[in-house]
């Protein structure tokens, strides 16, 4: 049982970044009241990116980097023509995950003559960081050769948290959403800041998706995001736009995916296996939905 | 007057289709091949014979009836994306209606299983129209997951309980009499369901522009504050509004199982759904537009399969061709507003020594 429960909480912990660092690109773009439901197709490229990258230089530093910059481009130009040429924000989310989709699909097949999915063994991974101490600590042993970007998302968790809730451009990234024209007459760039906001936020998704073709296994395959970027953002929902509240979010979904996969193992049917995480999902919302609907009744009756 | 009216509403989609095509030959250049020979290919598949032609229509007519779905609850303010998920529905629909259903005259027992998919797509659309009004969850999101369960439970069905004698995840044969008519022969694709996609078009026409419901419907789809002071109930005409739309998605999955390929087999849309909505994107959300733009497409689809035959470019080109499409579509370039933010930046120029910080 304690086998299990340690193997199961690996593979949620191995499952977690892509969800959890696609979730804060969207917790920050939810900030500023945008709903950026190109975290799907952002990852995507970031998984294209990162395998072709690292194919090419043999460095998954490399790979890293030009996939921040390129997925970073294309959360600027989703900010330019949302904001600057005023196209509806979810219809260019449905362009850039068509985009992407047909696109990978499309230079997989030029650079490298395949199709449906590319491995090699050039294709350098990220490292792992070994703790072999904890190898033999049951539960605790989930921990000891986790990813490299498992503790950078760590990392960015927390400076997420400061930056949102302890620095002036944190303050007028979360006075953006609720009320941008007062944001805009105390003297801020709001087009700047909101381009900013969603450079972040393709920059996350960005090494979600790196992380999701050079983190576990070197490939790359068609489609490989599988919706996690929509899981993201129904963790972003989940946890109400708060970084600890998102991690709570994509921790849940990161274990449905977990459990999933074991389930697999055992002969189920896949089909309905890989139904569990979708319909997670939609249970979740509408958990948070009613809660929500609750809590501003009860303000409404405390208020009268 | 009326002709330059409706040159300017032609203008910007010619335009996006010209520049989506344009960033489409940059990226046919490092193939090796012209990207003037890949698209004379490509226009010869869709266009060059008549079988070929008939393809194209056979191909278009799925898009039609997505687009159509997509393009109606566009013009309420609803973006129902679950068209994908309603079509999967309404396809396992057709065809578990289509095997089991005893032999009946072909008048009734074709109507039954379109009626069933239209049911079966409608009830699935309810479901995020339902959640979006009471507990205001996000539409967009409910469907995307909606499409996926969709997806997994069909080819579940088709795979599990309700097998066909194939060795692949399809259900049976659907029964003879179940069977839309083929029109350009046997070996094309093109079927009754082509009809029934124009017919379904210009009743949406007649819908949305003759009738006080329609007239309703677009107030809110353009206004829905506009659309609560003259007393429309925004909250139950969105739910109407996406059920009509689920139930015509439903009928693209049930052309798709009665008019092509007779079983239910996994995956069997392949984002149909998707496409529909550049379809009512392009058509500007009219339906007889949708009908111009489903056959674009429909051409474009089938000749990139052409394309893809002839020299070595895949055809998931066009799908990226697509979605460039979108995006400039959605985009608003407007001409005439150039001269407005001409006279903006001036009266900004002179606030902008406060943009410091």
């Amino acid at each position: 049982m304690l086998d299990l429960i340690t193997s199961v909480l690996e593979t949620t912990l191995r499952l977690l970044p892509p969800i959890l660092l696609a979730g804060f690109g969207g917790l920050i773009t939810q900030r500023i009241k945008l709903v950026n439901l190109g975290l799907e197709g952002f990852m995507l490229i970031g998984a294209f990116v990162a395998v072709v990258m690292s194919y090419f230089t043999g460095s998954a530093l490399i790979a890293l980097l030009v996939t921040c910059f390129i997925c970073g481009l294309m959360g600027l130009l989703f900010a330019i023509f949302n904001i600057k040429y005023k196209a509806d924000n979810i219809v260019v989310s449905v362009a850039i995950n068509m985009f992407a989709l047909g696109i990978t699909k499309y230079f997989l097949n030029i650079l490298f003559g395949v199709r449906g999915a590319f491995s090699s063994p050039k294709i350098i991974g990220f490292s792992t960081i070994d703790l072999p101490f904890l190898e033999n600590i049951p539960i605790l042993s989930a921990f000891a050769h986790q990813s490299i970007i498992l503790y950078l998302s760590i990392l960015i968790l927390i400076v997420l948290q400061i930056t949102l809730f302890k620095t002036k451009i944190g303050l007028r990234i979360r006075a953006t959403g609720p009320n941008s024209m007062a944001v805009q007459t105390a003297g801020v760039n709001v087009f700047k800041l909101k381009c900013m906001v969603l450079t972040a936020s393709g920059i996350l998704c960005g090494i979600g998706g790196a992380y999701l073709s050079l983190g576990q296994l070197t490939m790359f395959t068609d489609n490989m995001t599988n919706g996690r970027g929509y899981v993201a953002m129904a963790a972003s929902n989940f946890g109400n736009a708060m970084p600890v509240g998102t991690s709570l979010g994509a921790l849940l979904f990161g274990f449905t995916d977990a459990v999933t996969m074991k389930a697999q193992l055992y002969g189920f049917p896949p089909q309905l296996i890989q139904i569990l995480p979708y319909l997670v999902t939609v249970l979740t919302l509408i958990g948070v939905g009613v809660y929500k609907k609750r809590k501003s009744k009860r303000r409404l009756i405390a208020n009268e | 007057m009326n002709r330059n009216k409706i040159l300017k509403e032609l203008g910007k989609p010619l335009f996006a289709i010209i520049i989506s095509l344009l960033i489409g030959a940059l990226l046919i250049i490092p193939t090796g091949t012209s990207p003037i020979e890949a698209y004379s290919l490509l226009f010869k598949g869709a266009f060059g014979t008549w079988q070929g032609f008939c393809s194209s229509l056979a191909k278009a007519t799925p898009l039609l009836f997505t687009g159509l779905a997509a393009a109606y609850a566009f013009r309420a303010g609803v973006f129902n994306i679950g068209v994908e998920g309603q079509l999967y529905f309404g396809a396992i629909t057709a065809a578990l209606v289509g095997v089991y259903l005893p032999a009946l005259p072909a008048y009734i027992s074709v109507p039954i299983c379109l009626i069933a998919a239209m049911i079966v797509g409608m009830i699935w659309a309810f479901i995020p129209a339902i959640l979006n009004i009471k507990l205001d969850i996000s539409i967009f999101i409910t469907c995307i997951m909606l499409n996926s369960i969709a997806q997994l439970f069909s080819n579940y069905l088709a795979t599990y309980p309700f097998k066909g004698e194939l060795p692949i995840g399809a259900t049976y044969k659907i029964g003879e009499n179940s069977i839309l008519p083929k029109l350009a022969g046997p070996m094309n694709d093109l079927n009754l369901g082509f009809v029934l996609a124009i017919l379904v078009a210009i009743i949406l026409h007649i819908l949305l522009f003759k009738t006080k419901f329609g007239y309703e419907s677009r107030a809110s789809g353009i206004s829905s504050s506009f659309s609560k002071y003259i007393g429309i109930n925004a909250a139950k005409r969105t739910v109407i509004i996406v059920m009509i739309s689920g139930a015509i998605a439903g009928l693209a999955g049930a052309e798709q199982v009665m008019g092509v390929n007779y079983r239910y087999i996994s995956d069997i849309s392949n984002g149909l759904g998707y496409t529909g909505i550049t379809v009512a994107l392009l058509a500007k959300n009219n339906p007889l537009g949708c009908i111009i733009t489903a056959i674009f497409f429909g051409a474009l689809n089938n000749g990139a399969i052409q394309m893809e035959v002839m020299s070595n470019i895949s055809r998931d080109l066009i799908s990226s061709v697509q979605a460039v499409m979108i995006v400039f579509i959605a985009a608003d370039f407007a001409i005439n507003s150039i001269k407005s933010r001409k006279k903006n930046n001036l009266k900004t120029k002179n606030k902008k020594g406060d943009n410091i910080c």
